[in-house]
């Protein structure tokens, strides 16, 4: 059964992408299709619901960004049909204006996967942990695992909350108060992949699972990973609970409740009940049965915080004091064909990016944190000398710094992608052994083709010959201006990192989302 | 320019405009605006969110309709239909609690309301939580409808009680505080008689009805609503989570009977068989009180009240009415074994001293 519908699922995946990114169907130019903007957890049960919504009347057009940036857009007036989110409860707290409607259409809880292995070890096996037994787990070097970076992604959110929740003895809502720096810490020095969206993180740890004991994702993703990694994990809902996302469509545009009536409707018949339920999440129709080698039972329950500002406190704390600081370096075009508007945008989204923007939650959370280290390497036909700057809350000076350096430079020459990137790779992987708690990763931006120094070729040969634990370093390329896309990709591909476009849309936000990977 | 140049604008204009309705025709509810456009009377109302399926269930539809009315419900909390009226932009408000008609009615200088039905504030649990507060004295009773003492449920929670802390919680041993699930009290009728209900047991069984009293009892009852964490905004979304998701999300829901009674009516509903309902001792009624502002309105509450076919729908969405003598006998057939009569129950506060004591939990949740 379950193979014939996967090789359904990849033909209308293979379909969706022969038309194109985004659309180039029907439904894309539609003005009245219903639209959806959509977290990205979504994605995989688009195809279906796209097909069965047209079948009944009501095409559908999908979105998708990550929650922040979906609240975000919503609350600067974007005007879209409805919101589909995982998480109703930080949705419902951010958003300024009430839905005009909420119906919860599926459930995934957000567990960890654990290597046999390892669960045997830690007696995890046996009896299950509490989601602080699994933090000291990890502070004591028993555990490294993969999670999403709770700034830009849900289950790296709600992970979060369950941790500092046990931590803080409580199986109730979180306040303000309730952020134990060292445990917390201890629990974070453990994370060894992070993603921005936790599809990626799956297909991430995919490729890396020798290196890692296991994943915190929905149990949904880790259930769906499981068909296809070598060492199968042994999901662990943690004794004190597990924060439950809730998936549900918000109407957000009043005028089309008809629509929006209709399609609840669909997504709750039956039929799209039991899809749901192929995708391993939990349908919120009870009497639709549960996919095979689901656990009957859900974990208790763990609340998301009541209040805001508990989450941003909880956030901004991840960010400045936490999590494993971040070692960037920024590798930036600034040869001839950059001038003009091309190299304005690159100097607004760094200087976005430096000093964040306290409106909106991108903003917020997307900025250079404390603790941060970034390098600022620029390349024309040659190689610029790099600078080090180190973000310091008490101390502006490196983010000063920072700014006259983007603000200084200056567009002339040739493009030398490779011989730039392989500086900033070498002296990464140099800086690696001394702090080796940082997460490092390196940030492309080219407009162009290479012409100068080194190609591709060469740089290939240059990380094949770099011992195996030197190459954990990714590189994130930003597709942009007239870059060879395909040998973007390629760079990504070879070093665990993945592009950017930034083709159509705005470098910032880019920028932004690439923050959540680093 | 001449006629001749201007008819095929014309044309064109108008076969444009046609498409241009008939699309949009064709977005609304054909069959809504049909039966609009032969009713003679057609009232918008500003009402309770949960009424909403019964207003729009067919046989509550089509009865309205023979007396030649159709209705338009706004859905809107039962605190801003009365904070928020505004003369002659509504027929009539349909709060879900006591309080808020009360208010409205003065605010509207309206008579004739008419109660058409109302439902008891309950407890929705599963039978081991249920066993669990029976081993430790707090519920009494057997079967699918049960007791739970509100007062020493109110005690156990405000002692900031997890489940594993209990006596005999080998079924439910978990971290997990000891809450009763409720809406967000600032939006949600339910979560309102909850905070009713609660001060009435807090201030010794006795209505709450001076200022000073209700900022002292909100202020001792707060935690009971902070504690939760994030709370829903409407009385449907908590209760899609207590069936879906069942005991380890939700151990106890503060509920409208009328909800768990309209669930297990159906013949299908999923895990029927484990829940058990809680019928607090003193409950709270949420009275669906219809305050017409026009004749036309007054007519409509009327039928309302007194319609066969209105009525029977109101038994099967888990409405009592006013004079029913005991449970429908349609309840009885399905296995419903709530109680008959629901004697032991507490007064509301007014409106205002409601609203003072949601200001108190307001103030703390922001």
């Amino acid at each position: 059964m379950i193979p014939i519908r996967r090789l359904l699922g990849l033909l209308l995946l293979l379909m969706a992408a022969a038309c194109g990114k985004g659309g180039g169907d029907a439904t894309a130019d539609d003005p009245h299709a219903f639209h959806i903007l959509a977290g990205s957890e979504l994605k995989d049960i688009e195809p279906q619901v796209k097909a069965e919504a047209a079948r009944i009347g009501v095409p559908v057009r999908f979105d998708y960004a990550g929650t922040l940036d979906i609240i975000d857009r919503v609350n600067r007036g974007e005007a879209v049909d409805a919101v589909w989110v995982a998480n109703g409860a930080y949705t419902g707290l951010a958003l300024k204006a009430k839905p005009a409607a909420s119906t919860k259409i599926m459930y995934s809880q957000i567990v960890l996967g654990v290597k046999p292995a390892v669960a045997a070890a830690l007696g995890w096996d046996k009896a299950p942990p509490s989601w602080k037994e699994i933090a000291a787990a990890a502070a004591a070097g028993k555990l490294h695992y993969a999670m999403t970076n709770p700034t830009a992604s849900n289950s790296g959110l709600s992970a979060l909350v369950a941790v500092a929740s046990s931590i803080a003895g409580k199986g109730e809502g979180l306040g303000s108060g309730d952020v134990d720096a060292p445990a917390l810490k201890g629990f974070l020095s453990g994370q060894a992949l992070t993603a921005g969206s936790s599809g990626w993180l799956a297909e991430a740890y995919a490729r890396e699972e020798g290196r890692l004991d296991g994943m915190i994702n929905y149990e949904s993703v880790l259930l769906e990973a499981n068909r296809s990694l070598r060492t199968p994990l042994t999901l662990i809902y943690p004794r004190d609970g597990a924060v439950t996302a809730d998936y549900p469509l918000l109407l957000a545009n009043p005028a089309r409740r008809a629509d929006y009536d209709t399609l609840i409707g669909l997504l709750l018949s039956k039929a799209e009940q039991g899809y749901f339920a192929g995708t391993m999440r939990r349908p919120s129709d009870a009497s639709v049965p549960l996919a095979q080698g689901m656990r009957a039972d859900a974990a208790v329950d763990l609340p998301f915080p009541a209040k805001l500002d508990a989450v941003d406190a909880l956030l901004t704390a991840y960010l400045d004091k936490l999590r494993r600081p971040v070692r960037s370096w920024f590798v930036l075009d600034r040869s001839g064909s950059m001038e003009g508007e091309r190299i304005d945008d690159l100097k607004a989204a760094m200087r976005g990016l430096v000093e964040g923007d306290p409106t909106t939650l991108a903003g917020r959370y997307a900025r250079l944190a404390d603790r941060e280290k970034t390098t600022v390497v620029t390349f024309s036909g040659a190689v610029d000398g790099p600078r080090d700057f180190t973000i310091d809350k008490a101390d502006p000076a490196g983010r000063q710094a920072l700014l006259q350096t983007v603000g200084a430079i200056q567009t002339d020459g040739g493009t030398a992608i490779y011989d730039a990137v392989a500086q900033a790779y070498r002296a990464a992987v140099a800086e690696q052994p001394q702090a080796p708690d940082r997460v490092y990763s390196i940030v492309l931006m080219t407009d162009g083709e290479n012409n100068v120094g080194m190609n591709l070729a060469d740089f290939e040969r240059f990380y094949a010959a770099l011992p195996p634990q030197k190459t954990t370093i990714r590189v994130f390329p930003i597709l942009f201006g007239e870059g060879d896309a395909d040998e973007m990709k390629r760079l990504a591909d070879i070093t665990g990192g993945r592009t950017f476009d930034a083709r159509k849309g705005d470098l910032l936000s880019v920028f932004r989302d690439i923050r959540g990977y680093q | 320019m001449s006629a001749r140049r201007l008819l095929p604008l014309l044309l064109l204009l108008l076969v444009v405009g046609g498409v241009g309705f008939g699309i949009y025709r064709s977005h609304g509810n054909l069959a809504d605006q049909r039966r609009s456009a032969a009713a003679a009377h057609v009232l918008s109302g500003a009402i309770g969110s949960e009424k909403e399926p019964f207003l729009d269930d067919p046989a509550v539809k089509q009865a309205l309709a023979a007396q030649g009315f159709a209705v338009h419900p706004d859905k809107v909390g039962s605190r801003e239909i009365a904070t928020g009226y505004k003369p002659g932009a509504y027929a009539f408000g349909w709060p879900s609690g006591s309080p808020a008609a009360t208010k409205l009615k003065l605010i509207a200088h309206a008579q004739g309301e008419v109660t058409p039905f109302y439902t008891p504030m309950v407890i929705a649990t599963w039978g081991p939580i249920a066993d669990i507060l029976a081993a430790n004295g707090i519920v009494s009773g057997k079967g699918q409808f049960r007791t739970v003492d509100m007062h020493k449920l109110a005690d156990l929670m405000l002692s900031d009680k997890r489940w594993k802390d209990l006596a005999h919680a080998e079924a439910f041993p978990v971290n997990k505080a000891v809450l009763v699930t409720t809406t967000d009290v600032r939006k949600s009728n339910s979560a309102a008689m909850y905070l009713a209900l609660l001060s009435y047991v807090a201030h010794g069984d006795q209505v709450v009805d001076d200022r000073a009293t209700a900022q002292a009892t909100a202020g001792k009852l707060a935690p009971l609503f902070l504690r939760q964490g994030f709370q829903e905004g409407s009385s449907a979304s908590p209760f899609t989570d207590y069936t879906a998701m069942g005991m380890g999300k939700t151990p106890l829901l503060f509920a409208y009977e009328s909800q768990i009674v309209e669930y297990l009516l159906k013949p299908d509903a999923p895990r029927k068989k484990d829940m058990v309902v809680l019928l607090p001792s003193p409950t709270i009624l949420s009275k669906n009180v219809f305050v017409p502002y026009t004749d036309d309105a007054r007519r409509l509450g009327n039928l309302l009240a007194s319609d066969p076919a209105i009525r029977a729908a109101a038994h099967r969405y888990g409405y009592r009415l006013p004079d029913d003598a005991g449970v429908p006998a349609a309840w009885k057939q399905a296995g419903i074994a709530a109680p008959d009569t629901v004697l032991d129950v507490a007064d509301p506060p007014s409106f205002e001293t409601l609203e003072t004591m949601i200001g108190v939990i307001e103030a703390k949740l922001q």
